[in-house]
């Protein structure tokens, strides 16, 4: 682990999921590429990379003691946490971007294109939210409060989505491709405005904690 | 003279300890020690100039910037040095020197190399494999390269053994020889600032006991040792922490220079002697009162 710095492990992370749909050009030729595991996998794996960050960033700055040297630099509390916000931003921005020019030029069926990228744009933005939240947590409680949190979902998104759908189809008859057209039937662009509307505001948020409860000490 | 650091009525409530409306000055161009028993405030005072706690009441001006307004400014001519060393622990001297130059306005890189050399800090190696001797010295020469106007430092000494102790110290003494820079440096270690520090603030139970020049302050204190019925008792009054012995006994006087004539003739005869004393024997009786 000491090998290897976080960075390059992350960038790692970042560079399988952007080369993904290369690798799985064959499942998007497919009738109905949704059906299929491919944007399914796609868009969680967008959480992996985020939360990833999120999670070995803060836990060596608490483990480093981080905050600790930074408020004795001539360093706002505001530019700390932008600069965090704006990282998280830029990779699911990046992320987003690459796999939608992606799609647009592997996928055979134009028709394909617009489900997919509104599919993954909607998980984008529940992951710029979900992400904003963890931070206000982590500047309120710890990281070592709330990286437990983040483990858990890790583990979650990896285990959880096979029973529940199991348990939807079985028990209520929904299946994966009904949730998805079900997603997608949102307007991906009202979700967008909204979510990066409550990203920025949550930003907002996590300056006034990391104000309230690390720069000063509380 | 003009003051570099000027604090009005300075108030830090803890539930078992008050910092107690401290007014203190300190003066540009000098290093200035700050002495008090642990426990006495001067980390939290420290702590509260450079804006890492919250005060409950008062004022603090850094070269003439408010503490809190003028954070950033303050931050970037201010070198300091605190009680405990953060850093990124697996990064190595010379990636910190990178990170923390986009944050100083005036971060000279070239100073700072020489510095790791000057304090023989090994520039490769991962922090968190460095001993409490490099770390203080890492901190120091962070605190140093970005050319500061003041720099503060809380107990740097403290862990360090002899040689790197004095090192620091003489350090410090070169950098302040122009002028242009002032010191202010806490510490329980009163060899320390006895040997560096042109003026003395002690310290104690969240107040300023005493503030001098140390010329001053040890001209004006010091012990007499006396031989029964040498001393007069209206002097004998003016002692503090007497003593008694067989042949006589002795006391500390805060005011020397106003009763040395009072003593010429038992100095001349043999029966008062004066004795220099230390920055601890005088932390002693402030401690203990008269």
């Amino acid at each position: 682990m000491q090998k290897f710095s976080i960075s390059f492990i992350l960038y790692i992370f970042l560079a399988v999921g952007l080369v993904f749909p290369l690798f799985n050009h064959d499942r998007l030729t497919g009738p109905d590429p949704l059906t299929l595991n491919f944007v399914f996998t796609l868009a969680p794996y967008l959480f992996f990379v985020v939360l990833g960050a999120v999670y070995i960033h803060e836990q060596m700055e608490e483990k480093t003691n981080g905050y600790s040297f930074l408020r004795i630099l001539p360093v706002r509390a505001s530019d700390i946490v932008v600069s965090k916000f704006l990282l998280v931003f830029l990779t699911t921005l990046v992320y987003v971007g690459f796999h939608c020019v992606a799609f647009v030029n592997i996928s055979p069926d134009p028709s394909y294109v617009y489900p997919s990228c509104s599919f993954l744009i909607i998980n984008a933005n529940i992951c710029l939210v979900l992400t904003a939240l963890l931070y206000v947590g982590i500047f309120r409680y710890g990281n070592s409060k709330i990286g437990k949190f983040i483990v858990f979902l890790w583990i979650f998104i990896v285990i959880a989505p096979i029973p529940i759908n199991i348990f939807l189809l079985k028990r209520l008859g929904i299946s994966r491709k009904e949730i998805i057209e079900k997603v997608i039937s949102l307007n991906w662009v009202i979700v967008a405005c909204v979510s990066v509307a409550v990203f920025f505001l949550l930003m907002r948020t996590a300056i006034k904690t990391l104000k309230k409860h690390w720069l000063y000490g509380g | 003279m003009d003051n570099i650091l000027k604090i009005t009525n300075l108030r830090k409530e803890y539930e078992e300890f008050v910092l107690d409306d401290i007014s203190w000055d300190v003066p540009k161009g000098y290093i200035t020690g700050l002495i008090g028993p642990n426990g006495a405030g001067k980390t939290t005072t420290i702590k509260l100039i450079m804006n890492l706690l919250r005060s409950d009441g008062g004022r603090v001006e850094v070269l003439g910037l408010d503490h809190i307004d003028d954070d950033i400014e303050i931050k970037n001519r201010v070198g300091y040095v605190g009680e405990e060393q953060f850093f990124y622990e697996h990064r190595s001297a010379d990636w910190t020197g990178k990170f923390v130059s986009h944050f100083f306005s005036d971060w000279d890189m070239q100073r700072y190399k020489e510095l790791l050399e000057e304090f023989k800090i090994p520039r490769k190696k991962m922090i968190r494999k460095f001993s409490k001797g490099m770390r203080v010295k890492l901190s120091l020469a962070i605190a140093l390269s970005h050319d500061p106007e003041l720099i503060i430092l809380d107990e740097p000494t403290a862990g360090l053994d002899p040689v790197i102790r004095r090192n620091v110290l003489d350090f410090l003494q070169s950098i302040t020889q122009n002028g242009d820079k002032s010191v202010l440096i806490s510490s329980h270690i009163t060899d320390d600032i006895a040997r560096i520090a042109d003026t003395i603030t002690y310290m104690i139970n969240g107040r300023i006991a005493l503030h001098t020049a140390k010329d001053d302050l040890l001209a004006s204190w010091k012990k007499i040792h006396y031989s029964k019925g040498a001393l007069a008792p209206k002097i004998l009054d003016n002692l503090e922490q007497l003593e008694d012995h067989a042949f006589g006994g002795s006391g500390i006087t805060r005011d020397f220079l106003k009763i040395k004539d009072s003593l010429s003739q038992g100095l001349s005869n043999g029966n008062i002697k004066v004795e220099n004393v230390g920055l601890d024997d005088i932390l002693i009786s402030l401690v203990k009162g008269r």
